[in-house]
């Protein structure tokens, strides 16, 4: 079953100043369909967690609505709705083995003791804990207990998961095979997530949907590739990984493209608007879309520092006296540059992507 | 007003939260059922007292008018309040040197000084005044036996302070030892590194992070000494009038009612302010959280001499705590105290056969009233640490205040307004369990409090969250994870009830008896080998006790807890 948010808004007290009021989440609108992913991407503090919370019923909200299908769900308390979260801190029961863990949600639901024992069998083995529903969760090691905190999640078949960044206390290494183990389980049972994360590389591996958040709103939603690819706003650009933004000037245009002064070169990119001749733009540039050394350069930067580590190799430019970042892969193929170095830089029309500057 | 939009907006978080509890019934009714339980067995009594004590013909404060023309009656006010005063120097002062010598201090015994400090807590309050009397009275082992001084001044406040700190200091001990280890010895340490003096570093570290536990401390004693009604009434005779013990004298000698209740209600007053400062004010200005991991204590903190110094204090409040209590063994075992020291049981068996029917209805109470109390108490603490609905702080308020009101204005309050139907209790053992459950109802609360805090919420919300209403995730997911804090709250609670007095004496009836008022009597007949006897065979019951309810916790429900004053 789809969720959807209407104007939801969430202020809290502030706890500095009794009168004043932090606006956790600020009337944001969000539909999300049967069986998708969508995560909800933004710095600390920007209102993901609360958002979170209010679809499952931990917060109520100030104004607006949530709707689980076309039921109204905001009036209802959290064990009343069809919705599991898998917590940050997983949130354990430290005095239950992993099996009355898992299986506590469906005891609650007077099922037979056979029934149970069987089902969290299964799930145990869907998650990869087969055999340890006996051990207490104190004899589990980190990502053991994340499997089991997303065991008891969906053992009771509900309607929506929810993921608090679920991830996060996990190293480097387990959390990439994690998130592709959640990603396995959600679309193999076909229900419909909300995962919240600050990690763009994790939003980016497991979405249907990126929802990026900044100040309690929306700055935009869309498939991963839009979102990296095609940010609306310099917040969004900057967020999801390292970005230039290039300073450049509207000389003309035609419908779906545009030509942009850029270094004193003009180019012809595509963009659906229209913008006014003699307006100013930024053209987001990923550092890994930077040509070093072409003969078509479009200027000439000076290497003012290089950074070598391993499978690429960063370059930061002076160019026109802005600095650009240059990310560069197969560096034994392309040669390493040294600082002091002249080089021609160039980077392909159909990369780059306008936002208004 | 009602109409503006800003007021719209204030009004619907209290709009949703009714309309939550209305979605959980079995939450909203057990909300209104605590308080109309505190309404009826800690409001109502009150109300009653306060009532009696201007319900007169003429102004309203005419019975305190009359009251306290009488010098005797200012006397016992003043009295009440330097006693209150002196005994919390006294006890904290006491408590602190033991305290800071045990926590910063390497020295040998540290085990025996915890266990002088439980002697008094798990006996009877009053226990300390009938050492005096055997070491200093008229038949006195110090007076009589060694200097053969018949009329030693013990009666009146020397005797009462010291009996008061001999009570009291473990109190002040035990709150204080948890101040001075949660400290992080680190602080210390590192101003002993910046070239601190071992003197400074006590006067601008560890005395000023300490200073609100002390403070804690001194309005806590202060509140038990204005409360306490045993000692006073033993030692402090017609010279030294105190108000618990004026309040009792005036119902129960001359069938004053109305002037009992002014002075219980003149006792309140400081009490309250007291309790009120201590929540609300010290314990804000806390710097430690008591909770904290004890840290190893640095042993740097003072020189050899002062080791010495401190070594040879704690060992001299250990004789005189153990010679206090000695007396009352010796006591109990002897033909004549101050003529005949030769061994007999003779005292144990006149104990048994007059109060035997009291020992089980002492055991009938305690036993009935410590759990009701301590699941009560859990389940507030529940409710106020993790749900939110109007009212919150007014309930947590009003079950903590039972700890701030006096026992005497408990008593005349319960035999106020429970002698009528509706609430026709007097002479049962309801009113006697009742007055128990609600006066140690914060005993349950306070550690349910702490025992909360430490448990991640996100354990609770992950139960709801999977489909448990508060009712179930209380059930098998707080209460399991905060019995051990449950039982040793219970323990504590269960001594409180076999060694309480002062609202019970006001309660007890020829059906219901208990045990510390038939010692109080034995006392006051002058039997103090029976009254020796009574009281070591109180804290055998309650040491047996102890060990039994450990023992059966463990086999029932695998819990293992502290045992914690
Ligand atoms: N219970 C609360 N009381 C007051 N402010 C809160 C509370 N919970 C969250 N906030 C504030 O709301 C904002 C959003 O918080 P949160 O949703 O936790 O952000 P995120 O999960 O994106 O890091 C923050 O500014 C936070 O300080
Ligand atoms: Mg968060």
């Amino acid at each position: 079953m789809g969720v959807t948010l209407k104007n939801l808004r969430k202020e809290f007290d502030s706890p500095d100043d009794r009168q004043a009021k932090v606006i956790a989440v600020d009337s944001i609108n969000l539909e999300i369909k049967e069986g998708e992913l969508v995560t909800l991407l933004g710095p600390s503090g920007c209102g993901k967690t609360t958002t979170l919370r209010m679809i499952a019923g931990f917060e109520i909200p100030t104004a607006g609505q949530v709707f689980l299908g076309d039921k109204d769900i905001t009036n209802l308390t959290p064990d009343q709705r069809d919705t599991s979260m898998v917590f940050q801190n997983y949130a354990i029961f430290p005095h239950m083995t992993v099996a009355d863990n898992v299986g506590f949600g469906l005891s609650l639901r007077k099922i037979p003791k056979a029934e149970i024992a069987q089902r969290v069998d299964s799930i145990l083995e869907l998650v990869g804990l087969a055999g340890l529903g006996k051990r207490m969760p104190d004899q589990l090691s980190g990502g053991q207990q994340q499997r089991v905190a997303l065991a008891r999640a969906i053992i009771t078949e509900p309607k929506v998961l929810l993921f608090d960044e679920p991830l996060s206390n996990l190293d480097a290494k387990l959390r990439e095979q994690m998130r592709l183990e959640i990603r396995r389980i959600q679309q193999h049972l076909g229900i419909t997530a909300v995962y919240v994360t600050h990690d763009q590389g994790e939003a980016m591996a497991i979405s249907d949907r990126i929802v990026v958040m900044n100040k309690g709103r929306i700055e935009q939603m869309g498939t991963p590739w839009e979102i990296y690819n095609r940010p609306r706003t310099s917040f969004v650009a900057d967020f999801i990984g390292q970005v230039n933004f290039v300073e450049a000037e509207v000389v003309g245009s035609a419908p779906g493209k545009l030509d942009v002064k850029v270094w004193g070169k003009v180019i012809t990119i595509d963009h659906e608007e229209n913008l006014p001749v003699g307006s100013l733009v930024s053209l987001v540039l990923r550092p890994e879309a930077v040509h070093l050394g072409e003969a078509q350069a479009y200027a000439t930067g000076v290497v003012n520092r290089v950074v070598y580590l391993g499978s690429v190799v960063e370059y930061d430019l002076i160019v026109q006296e802005t600095n650009l970042h240059a990310v560069v892969s197969s560096p034994i193929e392309k040669g390493i540059r040294s600082v002091g170095d002249e080089v021609g830089v160039y980077f392909a029309p159909q990369v780059v992507h306008v936002i208004p500057a | 007003m009602l109409s503006t939009p800003a007021a719209g907006r204030r009004l619907r978080p209290v709009m949703q939260d009714l309309g939550r509890l209305l979605r959980e019934p079995w939450l909203l009714i057990s909300i209104l059922l605590i308080f109309a339980m505190l309404g009826i067995f800690i409001i109502l009594p009150l109300i009653k007292v306060v009532d009696m004590s201007v319900a007169s013909d003429g102004s309203p404060f005419e019975i305190y008018t009359n009251l306290f023309k009488s010098w005797y009656m200012r006397r016992a006010f003043t009295n009440s309040l330097l006693m209150g005063a002196l005994s919390a120097l006294t006890s904290v002062v006491v408590g602190f040197i033991l305290a800071y010598t045990v926590t910063r201090v390497n020295i040998p015994f540290k085990r025996l000084i915890d266990m002088i400090a439980i002697i008094p807590i798990i006996s009877p309050p009053f226990v300390s005044s009938l050492s005096i009397l055997l070491l200093f009275g008229n038949n006195g082992l110090i007076t009589y036996n060694l200097f053969g001084i018949r009329n030693f001044p013990i009666y009146g406040i020397r005797g009462l302070l010291l009996a008061q700190t001999v009570t009291f200091f473990p109190v002040a001990y035990l709150s204080l030892k948890g101040v001075l280890e949660a400290i992080n010895p680190a602080l210390e340490d590192a101003a002993f590194d910046l070239g601190a003096s071992r003197w400074t570093v006590f006067r601008k570290i560890t005395l000023p992070l300490a200073v609100p536990g002390i403070a804690s401390a001194m309005l806590v004693v202060f509140i038990e000494s204005l409360a306490d009604f045993g000692n006073p009434l033993v030692l402090a005779g017609s010279a030294f009038p105190t108000l618990a013990v004026q309040a009792y004298l005036q119902i129960t000698g001359m069938y004053d009612l109305p002037g009992g209740a002014a002075l219980a209600v003149t006792l309140l007053i400081p009490s309250i302010t007291a309790f009120v400062l201590q929540k609300y004010w010290v314990s804000r200005k806390s710097y430690v959280t008591v909770s904290g991991k004890p840290t190893r204590s640095t042993v740097k903190a003072v020189g050899p001499v002062m080791r010495w110094v401190l070594f040879g204090f704690a060992m001299a409040i250990c004789v005189i705590v153990l010679g206090f209590y000695g007396v009352i063994v010796v006591g109990a075992f002897s033909k004549a105290w101050g003529f005949d020291y030769g061994f007999t049981l003779r005292n144990f068996t006149y104990v048994l056969d007059v109060g035997f029917e009291t020992i089980l209805d002492t055991l009938t109470v305690a036993v009935t009233s410590t759990p009701i109390s301590g699941l009560i108490g859990m389940f507030i603490a529940f409710l106020v640490v993790r749900k939110r609905f109007l009212g919150r702080s007014a309930m947590e308020f009003t079950s903590m205040l039972s700890f701030a009101l006096p026992g005497t204005v408990i008593g005349i309050g319960y035999i106020l307004a429970f002698n009528q139907r509706p609430f026709l209790l007097t002479g049962t053992l309801t009113i006697l369990v009742a007055n128990f459950v609600f006066r140690y109802v914060p005993v349950g609360i306070q550690n349910g409090i702490a025992a909360l805090h430490q448990i991640d919420p996100g354990i609770e919300e992950a139960a709801t969250n999977l489909g448990a209403n508060s009712q179930t995730v209380f059930r098998r997911i707080t209460l399991p994870l905060i019995s051990p804090a449950f039982f040793s709250g219970l323990v504590f609670a269960f001594v409180r009830a076999m060694t309480a007095i002062s609202a019970a004496i006001f309660l007890v009836s020829a059906d219901w008896n208990l045990m510390t008022v038939q010692i109080l009597n034995q006392v006051g007949s002058g039997r103090l080998g029976a009254a020796a006897a009574f009281s070591l065979l109180l804290v055998g019951i309650i040491v047996v006790a102890i060990i039994v309810i450990r023992l059966i916790v463990d086999r029932l429900f695998g819990v293992r807890f502290e045992t914690r004053f």
